[in-house]
């Protein structure tokens, strides 16, 4: 009974007609990334949450906003990242400001792991890995109206590995990092221009690096054929800014991309005046990195 | 006595004669209507049907127009009737059960229309002579090959090219054989922009039917059928991000070889055999972002089909047969469980997908062996036919948790008999008047995809069916006749996704479905003229599915409302001009009330309202044909133009949203569209 073809033809092929504001525009304060440090945590271990929130003014120091752990687990019917009562249910507030700590829950590899949660009625299903072998512990965030989850990639072991192969697991596996931004640069044409001196009107190349060992490689258990596999990173970055069009909202690398930057294309605004710009740096792992910028654009 | 047996004959030995006017007319003729039998069974000929706009000259396709059929999604392909999903209804020609009426996308049937005879759509409450599945039922048998010499025609549209050509050969016996081979992709796909191909993924597809036929004495036979048909599309995406990447690929095939023998004995009475084996394979891989999907299922089919028919007197017919299949499947499936989505699953376009990626490997056995019994009685004006099927399945599979470390694998199999009881009741109480009522059970056994100890469930049993239609035949002459029909069905043991959180090991899949589809449809077909001919074919109903747990129902994916299809069709001076009308309630969306950012990807996912509980616009459209015949010696050459949406209406397919899922707009379907071709036939 699986559903239209056609609607998995659309879904897959993803075409959104545009419409509305793109998600880079910053018209109204929007919490636009959240980093967490360290990037891969265990149970009972305290991270450090640093939020971004953009404004048309700039960067905004949100010490309202507010931070809960979800611990709700997400049917497997539901097709989003996190189960939908995260979003609907009241949650206790574990910290509010737009830098804060929280302790990852000691059940969280239970919740949202590979161990499945104990049961007097039989061995429960444990929570599927992501595609790089991750799990996560949802935090909501609510800013006013807005709503969002950060997802806290867990260490936790494997599930439904022999104890050897779960031995290698632990020995071959690089625990994530955040990548690192490095640089951006801009240009027109071919020819190099300063950010504090970009003309108006101009489609405008922007380039973002990030350090070389921003895409790390890491094994991934395949349970189907119960071996470990070795992946690489894919990174992708979320641009933002307060004025301009970009062509795309999201530009990156994939896992079989060597190459540490990305660039976009930004056209810049007729009307001279700064310009502030963000980017928020991603990798498949549930590392974030984040950057601000301000641009001036002369007459 | 003897007169019934050629009857029986007639059906069994499937030799309906020819009736050759011309040599053009004698090709299109073989295509005749088979007799309106079941209640709900919409009484038109299939030559009718061949010449409906829309349908490009195949039967198949033209199912469409029926009473009680919903209009399928752009590039949908899927033929639900009654409420019923596709995977509900079976489709078996020959006798042989084929997984798929449709190519991928829907644009042609696999069966090529010069390779049938007859071609019969029951929506519900059919008898016992069929069974595993829970919905309608499609059947179609070939058509006989000529009795002399040769006939054949040939056909080519944008679509496709295609062949169906027979010969006479030695001791009456005779060779037939029909195939289609598409190249839309090829034509257009290099005309398209890289965007429209990405999106609208163009089908390649081909089929070929062949059947041979060799009398052994009189009065028996031997048939050798064979079909099949493949199909594959693609879609590419070159999006700027690996988070947004998207592409998917599919491939699906079938083939089925079977020999048939029959033979009416000298008492009238008659026996059929049909044992036949099959493949069917498909593959599909799609990624969607950082998550993939990866599936691929090969199964080998054994078949046997056996009927044996005696008339005991001349009111009293007992039929016994068997109806057996067995499915042996290997299956690798890999990345997310819920990529596709199933019946019921809550997704908006646009949305990013999410979802685990695990793998499976797994080979299921399932076997249906149902024999069963079937009594006509006929005494005055009733006619009745009371039958009993029992199913018995015996379901396999070699894994019945998830691959755990060197932990060895245990298989599970289990039997199941399933009483299916069905009665059909005919009283013709006017010479123009017949009422028919009909109810049953019916049952399905499970796919073996869903099977899977990872992304389904290996103790899946069988789901069930009651089917309950009541109806009237009434032909009020001048070529007027009306059909009105009730039908319900209502089904339990559907399988649905688990809806807990934390579902126990290896259920994945549930057997918690509940379902009911109920409404009404009326057929008012017109033929006041040998030149003119057509029907207005209107559904009312309701179909409807629900957790076992839940105390309401929600909407199938696929409800339809109202279906409204008006053909009408006229000939003059060697044109035939055709227009149809169709009018159909949008489809069940789930509205999108909110949203939030994912800022671990930073992409932005919907919070969705009551599940669907809004709709898609209503479609409608007007469609044309035009054909003009022209004839030489014993070649009739047809050269035809279909013009679809005439008033180039912009039908609402889908509806998506931006980014932030904080607007909504409108994807819609095919702009006016004109479609030629040209058919030759000697």
């Amino acid at each position: 009974m699986r559903r239209s073809q056609a609607l998995a033809f659309l879904l897959l092929a993803g075409c959104v007609p545009k419409m509305g504001n793109p998600a880079s525009l910053i018209a109204s304060e929007r919490l636009i990334g959240v980093r967490g440090d360290p990037a891969e945590a265990g149970p009972g271990d305290t991270v450090q949450y640093t939020s971004l929130v953009a404004s048309p003014s700039g960067t905004v120091d949100e010490r309202t906003l507010s931070w809960s752990l979800c611990n709700l687990r997400k049917p497997v019917a539901e097709n989003t990242p996190v189960s939908q009562a995260c979003l609907t249910e009241d949650l206790p507030e574990s910290a509010q400001g737009a830098q804060v700590s929280i302790q990852t829950p000691s059940a969280a590899c239970v919740n949202f792991g590979p161990l499945a949660p104990p049961s007097s009625s039989g061995t429960l299903r444990p929570t599927d890995p992501d595609p790089t072998g991750g799990y996560y512990q949802p935090i909501r965030l609510d800013l006013g109206a807005q709503q969002a989850i950060f997802r806290e990639r867990l260490h936790c072991d494997l599930a439904g590995a022999s104890l050897l192969m779960s031995q290698e697991f632990r020995a071959r596996y690089t625990v994530n990092q955040n990548p690192t931004l490095v640089s951006l640069s801009a240009l027109v044409g071919d020819q190099p221009v300063l950010l504090d001196a970009l003309p108006a009107g101009q489609r405008i190349r922007l380039v973002a690096v990030w350090s070389a060992d921003s895409a790390e490689t890491y094994p991934v258990f395949d349970s189907a054929s119960q071996s470990l596999v070795d992946q690489r990173e894919a990174l992708w970055i979320c641009w933002f800014a307060t004025a301009g069009a970009f062509d795309d909202s999201t530009t990156g690398r994939g896992e079989d991309d060597p190459t540490a930057w990305s660039d976009n294309s930004w056209q810049s605004p007729a009307v001279a005046g700064e310009v502030s710009l963000w980017l928020v740096l991603h990798d498949s792992r549930g590392g974030v990195d984040f950057a601000t910028y301000t641009m001036t654009v002369a007459p | 006595m003897r007169a019934r047996a050629s009857l029986f004959a007639l059906a069994m030995l499937a030799t309906a004669p020819i009736r050759i006017v011309t040599a053009a007319e004698r090709y299109e003729t073989i295509v005749i209507a088979p007799p309106s039998e079941e209640a709900g069974e919409a009484g038109l000929p299939a030559s009718e049907l061949r010449q409906a706009p829309g349908a490009q000259g195949d039967a198949g396709k033209a199912l469409e127009n029926l009473p009680g059929v919903a209009r399928p999604a752009l590039g949908g392909g899927e033929l639900v009737v009654w409420g019923a999903t596709a995977e509900e209804t079976r489709v078996v020609v020959d006798g042989m059960e084929i997984p798929a009426l449709y190519h991928l996308g829907g644009l042609r049937s696999t069966v090529h229309t010069g390779f049938v005879r007859s071609l019969a759509l029951v929506p519900g409450g059919y008898g016992a002579d069929h069974g595993r599945g829970l919905g309608g039922l499609v059947r179609i048998a070939s058509r006989e090959p000529p009795v002399e010499r040769y006939q054949g025609e040939a056909d080519v549209d944008i679509l496709d090219a295609s062949f169906a050509a027979g010969a006479a050969v030695e001791n009456g016996g005779g060779l037939l054989a029909a195939g289609r081979f598409g190249y839309l992709d090829r034509l257009l796909g290099d005309a398209l922009s890289a965007d429209t191909r990405r999106l609208s993924p163009l089908p390649r597809y081909h089929d070929f039917q062949g059947k041979l036929v060799l009398p052994l004495r009189d009065d028996e036979r031997v048939e050798i059928i064979f079909l099949t048909s493949a199909d594959s599309s693609a879609i590419t995406s070159n999006n700027a991000s690996p988070s947004s990447v998207a592409d998917q690929a599919q491939d699906r095939s079938f083939s089925r070889l079977g020999i048939r023998y029959a033979r009416v004995l000298p008492d009238g009475s008659g026996v059929s055999l049909i044992p036949f084996v099959g493949w069917d394979h498909t593959r599909r891989s799609q990624t969607a972002g950082l998550v993939q999907a990866s599936e691929s299922i090969d199964s080998t089919v054994l078949g046997l089909r056996g009927e044996f028919i005696a008339l005991l007197s001349s009111r009293l017919t007992l039929t016994l047969g068997f109806d057996g299949l067995v499915t042996r499947s290997t299956a690798q499936r890999a990345g997310s469980a819920t990529l596709p989505p199933r019946e019921g699953d809550i997704v908006a376009f646009g949305q990013p997908i999410s979802g685990g990626a695990s793998g499976d490997a797994w080979s299921t056995g399932i076997a249906n062996l149902a024999p069963y019994a079937w009594l006509e009685i006929t005494r005055g004006r009733w006619r009745i036919r009371p039958s009993f099927r029992l199913d018995g399945d015996v379901i396999s599979t070699n894994r019945s948790a998830p691959p755990n470390g060197v932990t060895p694998q245990v298989g599970t199999s289990r039997l199941s008999w399933s009483p299916a009881p069905r009665l059909t009741v005919e009283h013709q109480t006017r010479a123009w008047l017949r009422e028919i009522m009909a109810m049953g059970l019916y049952h399905q056994a499970p796919a073996p995809a869903d099977l899977s100890a990872v992304f389904g469930s290996p103790s899946l049993g069988v789901e069930h069916a009651l089917h309950a239609v009541a109806g009237v035949d009434t032909d009020l002459g001048h070529g007027l006749s009306v059909q009105p029909t009730l039908f319900y069905r209502r089904m339990w043991g559907l399988v649905m996704r688990n809806p807990d959180p934390s579902p126990p090991l290896a259920h994945a899949l549930v057997q918690d479905g509940v379902g009911r589809a109920y409404g009404a449809q009326v057929l008012l077909r017109f033929a006041p003229h040998p030149a003119v001919f057509g029907w207005v074919a209107y559904t009312l109903s309701r179909s409807e599915r629900r957790y076992d747990s839940e105390s309401s129902y929600r909407p199938l994916d696929q409800d339809q409302t109202h279906l409204l299809t008006a053909v009408g069709n006229t000939a003059f001076r060697g044109f035939v001009l055709g227009l149809r009308f169709r009018v159909a309630t949008g489809m069940p969306r789930t509205p999108v009330i909110g949203s939030y950012l994912d800022t671990t990807t930073g992409q932005y996912q919907p919070i969705f309202g009551q599940q669907n509980s809004i709709r898609l616009p209503v479609f409608y459209a007007l469609d044309l044909r035009i054909e003009k015949r022209f004839h030489r010696r014993s070649v009739e050459v047809v050269p035809y133009l279909e013009v679809l949406n005439l008033t180039n209406h912009a039908n609402v397919e889908e509806f998506a949203y931006d980014e932030q899922f904080a607007s909504r707009s409108n994807i819609t379907g095919l702009p006016i569209l004109a479609v030629a071709g040209l058919s030759i036939r000697f």
